[in-house]
């Protein structure tokens, strides 16, 4: 996080002598607001109309567009500034005086600059010149007129001492009499035998004694804004007694995007702009700013934070400074990061928050205050995919001499058991050796940030890989391919796909669709998995169209993280926006992908649906139906491949008897609410007789813990079972009820 | 939390066979307990909680104890 380029400054106020704050300038001058915009320029610069005159522009060398059609011209917008701004008074600073008396040597433009901030801050100033007339080699420019009331006009509600013919021969009385002295007698000046280092102005080397301007080599206008913060190091000597110079300005490390400059020609225009062509021209300007982040991360942008902010309200929450938890700004933040790795991709540092954001999320889940409800679904369902009900590991001949596994992971069977079932077929025909095994690969652990349980989950996998041989994994997940590349990476891991370009083998369903690719987050990192998903798809007869943003800048469909129990709102509005991304149907690669886009009315073809011949509605399975599809795949894959297990196989009985309509089944499912966990809670309810009655509508109300949770459930007695009318849950706990 | 504006309904305790009363109760989320007005069996203290009010109050109740 420390290369974060967010606080550099742009090109041109790097380069600008005064390195006055060009992008508020600019801001101003776009809304037309010159008087405000002339403010920002004035308080950068001290002499408004010498430099509007005189600068000629460095910034114009440093600005990017510069590249692309032509620079910002900003003195002439500086010069349009002055020009509109109906006051251009200097401001008067009602101070009391100061008691510290500083002495300047030189009436050139950088001991009136020095001059001038001195006065404003109301100190005692003296200035020695050794000509008639102020201005130094300004004299030379300007005619004397047009000097003279420049130089006036800001001293205006200023006063100091002026001492017109008065050569300084030896600075040593000065040095004495005054809090401090400010050498700035100009090229070929006098240097009173003073040494220097460093940046200018500096501090001399003998007490009390200031140099910069001309003298130490400084163009008009650098001699000018050195002039200026010269009086910032007297002032600074006067209170501290240390003598210091300027600090060294380090040159901008900044870095912009080429595509946020597009195309804006200036107009052609002679002379000065009037006020519209001013606004034209400051509103091509594009504010250079360091922001990849921030344009192409939704989560950034929609908490509108940079991510030095998001660095400091994260070190804030894991270190709150009060004790009454109010610091922990960030925990659901930190939750709400789809850890899919596109900022990575787009910053030029290659920062990745969500690397970041998921160790800040591995020390604050080992906290009491961290909510436990915003991954405990997935964890849970992740638990259900290792668990007796769906996990199986089974392989055909010799298990120890394995030479392919297929590894379908968590998701793919629950969307769609034929993905499995279909997929291992295909793959037995190649390899009649090829092994199974059904759980999890440790996903939802990692987007948790639950550092011990993903570990636990590694070392399971790692230790089954072994006791097969070694053999190749084969995955249908990009997410799980994405977290053994990064964890696991001896495991060799191909997708399905890939197996089946491998093989030469074609898709068996053909399909003239025309189709945008999805490409799933997961795949980032992975070109060739992309590149052999598109293959095959056109193998298969389709029209393939890309999206705006595909490949490496693939954005997440918002299942990345597991976010949506932490912020549901954000995580319905992330997938509206993707399917919103064409207006055609969908090529997708991931079951999660082509479940959440195809709920939100996207049609998704997946790519297996093409390769294994299969043709799925629109339906998505819900959360009951999920649990039911892996348990089936596992009874299928043993009766269908492994009969000698068949024993082995427990039909899950629920305690009592359900009949549930699928209105209430489908709330039952929007709610993440389980079946089994209701039917528990009313056995439960029923046995130990703690049930209440709606007398009105005859209706039974029992509840119960429900994991962490506390379920109610609605029902009435039907025949030997139950029918179910309702159900909900919360996640605060009651109170024992003997109060 | 009772409010009137919910749906009419008259609970009774099917174990004590007495209509539920409003009583106190007691609730805990993360670290943070509270009180609140429930219907309640004066009997065998079992709760009644309707689902408005556990998708109402108690759920925004929930984020805000989440977001501290």
């Amino acid at each position: 996080m420390a290369a974060c380029r967010e606080k550099e400054p742009p090109f041109c106020v790097s380069v600008c002598p005064f390195h006055y704050d060009v992008r508020e300038f600019i801001d101003r001058m776009q809304r037309g607001s010159f008087n405000s915009a002339f403010r920002s320029f004035y308080n950068g610069v001290g002499f408004p109309e010498l430099v509007a005159k005189l600068c000629p522009g460095y910034c114009r060398d440093a600005c990017p567009r510069s590249r692309y059609d032509a620079a910002i011209d900003l003195p002439r917008l500086e010069q349009a500034a002055l020009e509109h701004a109906a006051n251009t008074r200097p401001t008067s600073y009602n101070l009391p005086p100061r008691a510290e008396r500083f002495a300047i040597v030189g009436g050139g433009i950088s001991g009136l600059a020095c001059a001038l901030r001195l006065c404003q801050r109301k100190y005692q100033v003296t200035l020695f010149e050794k000509d008639d007339s102020l201005g130094g080699h300004l004299r030379a420019l300007l005619p004397a007129e047009e000097l003279q009331a420049a130089i006036d006009k800001q001293f205006i509600y200023e006063q100091y001492q002026l001492r017109l013919n008065c050569r300084v021969d030896d600075i040593a009385p000065l040095l004495a009499d005054y809090d401090a002295v400010y050498v700035a007698t100009g090229a070929g000046g006098s240097d009173f035998g003073l040494r220097w280092q460093g940046e200018l102005p500096a501090a001399g080397d003998r007490e009390r004694a200031f140099v910069g301007g001309s003298l130490g080599g400084a163009d008009t206008m650098h001699a000018l804004a050195q002039g200026l913060n010269a009086a910032a190091l007297l002032e600074s000597y006067a209170k501290t007694r240390v003598m210091r110079g300027a600090d060294a300005y380090r040159p901008t490390r900044m870095q912009v995007d080429e595509e946020v400059f597009g195309v804006r020609p200036p107009q052609q225009v002679d002379g000065g702009y009037d006020k519209q062509q001013a606004q034209a021209e400051a509103q091509r300007c594009v504010s250079c700013r360091c922001d990849a982040c921030l344009r192409h991360c939704p989560m950034l942008g929609y908490f509108d934070k940079f991510p030095l902010r998001l660095r400091d309200e994260v070190h804030v929450t894991i270190y709150p400074a009060t004790l009454d938890h109010n610091g922990t700004v960030a925990q659901r933040m930190i939750s709400t990061c789809s850890q899919c790795g596109l900022c990575g991709e787009v910053c030029p540092q290659d920062i990745d928050l969500g690397d970041f954001l998921r160790t800040a999320h591995q020390m604050m889940t080992t906290r009491e205050t961290f909510p436990w409800a915003f991954h405990y679904f997935w964890l849970r369902d992740m638990e259900h995919a290792r668990s007796e009900r769906a996990a199986l590991t089974a392989a055909p001949a010799v298990p120890e001499r394995s030479k392919y596994l297929f590894f379908p992971g968590c998701q793919t069977g629950a969307s769609e058991p034929r993905y499995v079932t279909e997929g291992y077929a295909l793959l037995r025909r190649f390899e009649p050796d090829c092994a199974i095994a059904l759980g999890c690969c440790g996903a939802p652990a990692v987007w948790a940030g639950q550092k011990q349980l993903q570990e636990q989950v590694f070392a399971e996998l790692r230790e089954l890989w072994l006791s097969l041989g070694k053999p190749q994994l084969i995955l249908t997940c990009p997410s799980c391919m994405e977290m053994f590349a990064r964890y696991l990476p001896e495991l060799p891991a191909l997708l399905f796909s890939d197996f089946i370009i491998e093989r030469g083998a074609a898709p068996l369903r053909q399909s003239d669709s025309e189709l945008a690719v999805f490409d799933p987050c997961a795949l980032r990192r992975h070109s060739r998995q992309r590149q052999g998903i598109r293959a095959l798809a056109r193998q298969a007869g389709c029209r393939l169209h890309e999206l705006p943003y595909h490949g490496e800048r693939a954005q997440c469909c918002s299942f990345g993280g597991q976010i949506d129990d932490t912020n549901p709102t954000y995580a319905k509005w992330l997938v509206s926006e993707r399917a919103a991304a064409s207006e055609l149907p969908y090529l997708v690669s991931c079951a999660n992908c082509r479940d959440l886009l195809t709920r939100q009315g996207k049609s998704c073809v997946h790519i297996l649906d093409l390769l294994l011949g299969l043709e799925r509605g629109d339906g998505v399975a819900g959360v009951n139906e999920r649990l039911n599809n892996r348990e089936q795949v596992k009874r299928q894959i043993i009766e269908r491949f492994f009969p000698e297990r068949r024993a082995g196989l427990v039909s899950r009985q629920l305690p009592v008897s359900l009949s549930v309509s699928s209105e209430v089944a489908a709330k039952l499912d929007a709610e993440r609410i389980l079946i089994e966990d209701v039917a528990a809670v009313i056995a439960a309810s029923i046995a130990s007789g703690r049930i209440s009655e709606d007398q009105l509508s005859g209706h039974y109300f029992g509840y119960g813990a429900a994991g962490r949770l506390t379920l109610w459930a609605e029902f009435e007695p039907q025949g030997d079972g139950y029918v179910l009318y309702n159900a909900y849950q919360h996640r605060m706990s009651i109170e024992s009820e003997d109060d | 939390m009772i409010r009137d504006d919910m749906p009419q309904r008259q609970m009774i305790c099917k174990r004590c066979n007495v209509p539920m009363v409003k009583a106190k109760t007691g609730f805990r989320y993360l670290t943070f307990s509270f009180h609140t007005e429930l219907l309640r069996c004066p009997v065998c203290h079992q709760v009644y909680i309707p689902e408005e009010l556990v998708k109402g109050r108690m759920s925004a109740v929930e984020m805000e104890l989440e977001d501290k």
